[in-house]
């Protein structure tokens, strides 16, 4: 966004979906721009409307709705759907939310599951056949499995996503050739990279990374990072951070 | 997923989307009955397409349409929703004639929903309700930025006439 432009509307609900974080690139706009301070300030108003006014009188028919879409609920629509579409709808929405993940009967762990510091997050999602699923800590994949990332940054900068193994060996996801992070430019409404990885053979437990920099940076510094860090730590399972400067959120998972 | 998700997801998305209903249709039941289809259809259908785009989008696409429709369907609650809408009162802000051009335009434009086709219409509000850049549009459309320029500069054309035929903006 340029120093004159205002955001548009879907800058700013991605700007709330990532919880207005103080060192996101709007921040520098807002402080100068009373229409949008008023635009913020307007949507205040909005949510307290809904949970006022809407929330309350429609949330019985939407649970009815969710209800009837899970497989087995009714066996007329269990006839009629394809049998993975409840579960699927089910986990989706979830994460239609950006930050909240779900599995039956657990209870659901903090909703900013893999934030970057400064607000920002990055969703990975899975497919599995025909099945579509958000991958959350702990997950286990399989080879096989096409992975999709959909980043929500707090503003213009570099980024880069990879997986780190057991080993420490890294490998580049985004960009798919590794080399140089990826410029980025503020958030378009959190819209999937484009392409997916499609996950290999090996087994094991792998974190997937999202880092982040107003600066450029390569992939070998994300190597050094790695191997320093897993020498300190001891263990991929214990080394949530990578060393070095970089805004970054990890994910761990297992290859199964 | 149960309940206690269904209620934490629309806690958190709804206000999104029922602002976004509100503003298009101007009415408070029709934005609220329409907030609620668009989480049933998201609950119905939302696995493929938010592989393929994410959430926001998606939610955007999903819920301009729906709007859009409504409004077009000239429901008798509804009869004067596009009206409504091309004579809100949200402006790119500031004074003096080149905001009031920008207000007149705008007015222009979403002044002639009814009269185009779905694509031109949800393009009409994304550049001139939502303030997105064609880019913005391309992705929540899934369509060429090429694409939404040409069509947009159709439609301001269109509103441009207009406004030169009722004797107001410039030509």
């Amino acid at each position: 966004m340029s120093a004159e432009r205002c955001p548009s509307e879907l800058e700013l609900d991605a700007f709330e979906l990532a919880g207005r974080p103080a060192d996101h690139g709007l921040q520098a706009h807002l402080a100068g721009c009373g229409r949008c301070r008023a635009r913020l300030a307007e949507r205040d108003q909005a949510r307290e409307r809904f949970v006022r006014e809407v929330y309350p009188v429609t949330l019985a028919a939407l649970e009815a709705a969710g209800e009837r879409a899970r497989p087995g609920a009714g066996w007329l629509a269990w006839l009629l759907r394809p049998a993975l579409l409840g579960v699927a709808a089910g986990v989706l929405l979830l994460s239609l939310a950006g930050l909240l993940w779900w599995r039956g009967g657990e209870d659901p762990p903090p909703a900013s599951y893999v934030g970057v510091k400064g607000g920002a997050s990055l969703q990975v999602w899975a497919r599995r056949g025909e099945r579509v699923f958000p991958v959350g800590p702990g997950a286990r994949l399989r080879a096989g499995d096409l992975l999709r990332f959909v980043p929500l940054l707090p503003g213009p900068g570099y980024m880069m996503i990879v997986s780190v193994d057991a080993r420490g060996k890294v490998s580049p996801y985004h960009p798919p050739a590794g080399g140089r992070a990826a410029a980025v430019r503020p958030p378009l409404g959190a819209p999937a990279l484009p392409g997916s990885i499609e996950l290999d053979e090996s087994r094991g437990p792998e974190r997937l990374w999202l880092l982040f920099s107003t600066r450029e940076f390569e992939l070998g510094e994300v190597e050094a990072a790695a191997a320093e860090g897993l020498r300190a730590a001891g263990s991929l399972e214990a080394l949530a951070v990578l060393p070095g400067e970089l805004e970054q959120a990890s994910l761990l998972v297992w290859k199964e | 997923m149960d309940r206690d998700d269904i209620a934490r997801l629309y806690r958190e998305l709804g206000p999104l989307v029922h602002r976004r209903c509100l503003r298009l249709l101007r009415h408070p039941e029709n934005a609220r009955d329409a907030t609620q289809e668009v989480f049933v259809r998201a609950l119905r259908h939302a696995p493929e397409l938010m592989w393929d785009r994410g959430c926001l989008p998606w939610l955007y696409r999903v819920a301009t349409n729906l709007c859009l429709n409504r409004l077009r369907d000239r429901r008798p609650e509804d009869s004067e929703g596009l009206e409504r809408l091309a004579a809100g009162g949200e402006g790119a802000g500031g004074a003096g004639p080149a905001a009031e051009d920008w207000l007149s335009a705008r007015r222009a434009v979403l002044g002639l929903l009814g009269q185009l086709d779905d694509d031109a219409a949800q393009i009409a509000v994304h550049a001139w309700m939502d303030e997105m850049t064609q880019e913005e549009i391309a992705g929540v459309m899934g369509l060429s930025r090429k694409t939404i320029g040409k069509k947009l500069a159709r439609v301001e054309e269109l509103a441009r006439r207009w406004r030169e035929a009722q004797g107001g903006g410039e030509a």
